[in-house]
């Protein structure tokens, strides 16, 4: 629950920088890929909306490996964190209410990020 | 400059791959199994083959594995040994599955979240290691 309360609190933010040094990229490519993401992400949780609702674990699953995929490879830590809570929950227990709850979490942290990525120039 | 195949369902992951390769290769995109099977014969009838694949395992329908199972089926078939085929590096989140992909006949694997340097060098070994040959 510390994870969770932690995302929840915390601004968006990204060291675009930092990380496309990291990643050998030049800063304003790596925007662009992530900007482009922020959209992806919004279609994979609608998809996530939908499979939450007939409890398609197998779809829940799919979409949320390929949110951790790309997430973590963009170094989006709080994005990837927000995924975590619901990957786990769905490949364990897989309670609807903590599922739903999950899902609030992840599309309230890509919220943020859309957010933070449309002021960002 | 090398060519190389990027195999993986996700637009995003193909980009930044691509640009962490752009001083090394020029990349080609497939963003699924069947993409990536028509992209590797077709340049095989072109003759203008791709010096490397990097190859996603999670792909929807036929999976990375799969795909690799193929080639090496269809290298097979055209008398190429193994080891002596189009080198392919697996990428993956799960290191447990590369000695799946090993046993396949992948040359290397690298695993998400994607390192540049490691990429880099890896790429570098495999690319070397099949020049030689």
């Amino acid at each position: 629950m510390n994870a969770k309360r932690d995302i929840m609190n915390e601004p968006f933010q990204i060291d675009a920088e930092r990380i496309s040094a990291d990643l050998k990229i030049r800063p304003d490519i790596y925007l662009r890929i992530v900007k482009s993401f922020a959209g992806t992400l919004k279609e994979k949780i609608a998809e996530l909306e939908a499979a939450l609702q007939v409890m398609d674990k197998e779809t829940m699953r799919r979409i949320l490996h390929e949110i951790k995929g790309t997430a973590s490879n963009l170094r989006l830590v709080s994005i990837n964190e927000a995924e975590n809570l619901m990957h786990v929950e769905v490949k364990g227990m897989a309670d609807p209410v903590k599922l739903a709850e999950y899902l609030v979490l992840l599309k309230g942290e890509s919220d943020k990020f859309s957010e933070y990525i449309n002021k960002t120039p | 400059m090398h060519k190389i195949l990027i195999v993986d369902d996700n637009f995003e992951n193909r980009q930044l791959l691509a640009e962490i390769l752009r001083e090394v290769a020029e990349c080609d995109f497939a963003a699924s199994g069947k993409e990536a099977i028509d992209a590797y014969n077709l340049s095989l009838q072109r003759g203008d083959q791709y010096s490397l694949i990097l190859l996603d395992i999670e792909l929807p329908e036929i999976n990375g594995l799969e795909i690799l199972e193929k080639i090496r089926e269809s290298e097979k078939n055209a008398g190429i040994a193994l080891g002596d085929g189009i080198p392919i590096i697996i990428v993956t989140a799960y290191e447990k599955r590369f000695l799946e992909a090993y046993e396949k006949g992948c040359d290397d694997y690298i695993l998400k979240p994607i390192d540049a340097n490691v990429l880099l060098t890896k790429l570098a070994s495999v690319l070397e290691k099949s020049d030689q040959d």
